[in-house]
């Protein structure tokens, strides 16, 4: 049976993903995040699959447990696509454009290759500390990804509000699963009360995304212009009384 | 024991890039846009300095020297725009409210930063001075606005 929190997070971040997409198609943006539209989509109905497959197989049975793992790697991989068109969409107009695709595409296969080969290796411990140690890995490579993401994108001066804001999200959200399966790792005995955080980051990166398509204009630079004082149009000064 | 040295690791540098990505999902939050701009016009009737070190420092760094003395002239700044967010034309008298309390956070975080920096000799201090003058920006357009939105206390020059 799931919980009430469980409940409540699963239900409000696939709210919030329908909202950020809705606002997307309305701002007709959909096209140029379509790899982000299409990870919150995926969520969406990941969400709403894993609550079905509870409420009908139970929390217990194989049938639900193979549903949300294979869907949650899905979900890495898009997640890992959707770096990649960030990185994508900030170098297309620099000199290492024609570079960026191809090292992105082998970046991608060689993370799916080595954990294919780590799995294999480790078929018999998969359900053990394996697995966690697994996907702390293949988050922390997140963590990396969206840093360089942030380091590029200040060396580029390519920064603008709404880009910061989506980088952001992601950044949270890997950053906190990582150091979630970090802590679970070490720690077994916290185990439980770390499962509450993963739900709470993706549902903070969805938030942030949607206050981003909802209240962020496109093109707004990351730090304001300094305004001259010469331009003020009002001229208010504060009484002394 | 390697795995355990990879999870501590890994634990560590997610849980600081957290922080900082929490950090900086919620400046761009707080750094909107005003309809109108009114942090020149507070600045110049209240003689502060906020919006020329800005600009000195986006645009001609190399040429500032004396990076304390900018400092103190933010901390001046400062103290004379909390005080006014306090204090002129607001409901809550005395009070900040919750995004403005952020923001003094941030500020005094920023303060103890560019403090340390100086302490151990860290030459560069320009990127947390110019956030510091970027949130007394901010504070010097809610003054602006509120001042405009309850004009009694406000004269037209």
């Amino acid at each position: 049976m799931i919980g009430t929190y469980d409940l409540v997070i699963a239900l409000l971040s696939a709210t919030l993903s329908l909202g950020a997409v809705v606002v997307c198609v309305r701002e007709k943006s959909f096209s140029r995040y379509v790899v982000l539209n299409i990870y919150l989509l995926y969520s969406f109905a990941h969400t709403l699959g894993t609550l079905y497959f509870i409420r009908v197989y139970g929390y217990e049975s194989l049938t639900y447990f193979y549903f949300y793992y294979t869907g949650d790697a899905i979900a890495s991989i898009i997640g890992y696509l959707l770096i990649a068109s960030f990185f994508d969409q900030m170098f297309r107009r620099s000199m290492f454009r024609p570079y960026i695709r191809p090292t992105l595409a082998i970046f991608f296969f060689l993370v799916v290759g080595v954990s294919a080969l780590f799995v294999w290796r480790n078929y018999s411990t998969l359900y053990s500390s394996f697995l966690i140690e697994l996907q702390q890995n293949m988050f922390f490579v997140g963590v990396l990804l969206t840093f360089l993401l942030w380091l590029s994108m200040n060396y580029l001066h390519a920064e603008s509000r709404r880009f910061v804001l989506l980088v952001s999200g992601l950044g949270i959200y890997f950053s906190a699963h990582a150091a979630n399966y970090a802590l679970q790792f070490l720690s077994s005995g916290l185990k439980n009360a770390l499962t509450m955080v993963p739900p709470l980051a993706y549902t903070l990166m969805v938030a942030l995304w949607l206050y981003t398509f909802w209240r962020v204009p496109e093109g707004e630079a990351a730090v304001a212009p300094v305004p001259r004082p010469e331009e003020s149009l009002v001229k208010v000064k504060i009484s002394s009384e | 024991m390697f795995a355990t040295f990879v999870s501590v690791f890994v634990l560590v540098s997610s849980g600081l890039l957290l922080l900082f990505w929490l950090r900086s999902a919620a400046q761009s939050v707080l750094r909107q846009r005003f309809e109108q701009d009114y942090s020149a016009e507070v600045a110049e009737a209240n003689q502060l300095e906020y919006l020329a070190i800005r600009k000195a420092l986006a645009e001609y760094p190399e040429e500032i020297a004396d990076y304390a003395g900018l400092l103190t002239t933010l901390e001046r700044d400062y103290e004379a725009l909390t005080y006014l967010l306090r204090n002129a034309a607001t409901v809550h008298v005395g009070r900040y409210t919750r995004t403005e309390r952020l923001l003094v956070m941030d500020f005094q975080l920023l303060r103890l930063w560019v403090r340390l920096k100086r302490l151990v000799g860290w030459p560069s201090w320009r990127s947390g001075l110019l956030e510091m003058a970027t949130i007394l920006e901010y504070f010097g357009n809610v003054v602006g606005h509120r001042l405009v939105t309850f004009p009694s206390r406000v004269s037209n020059l």
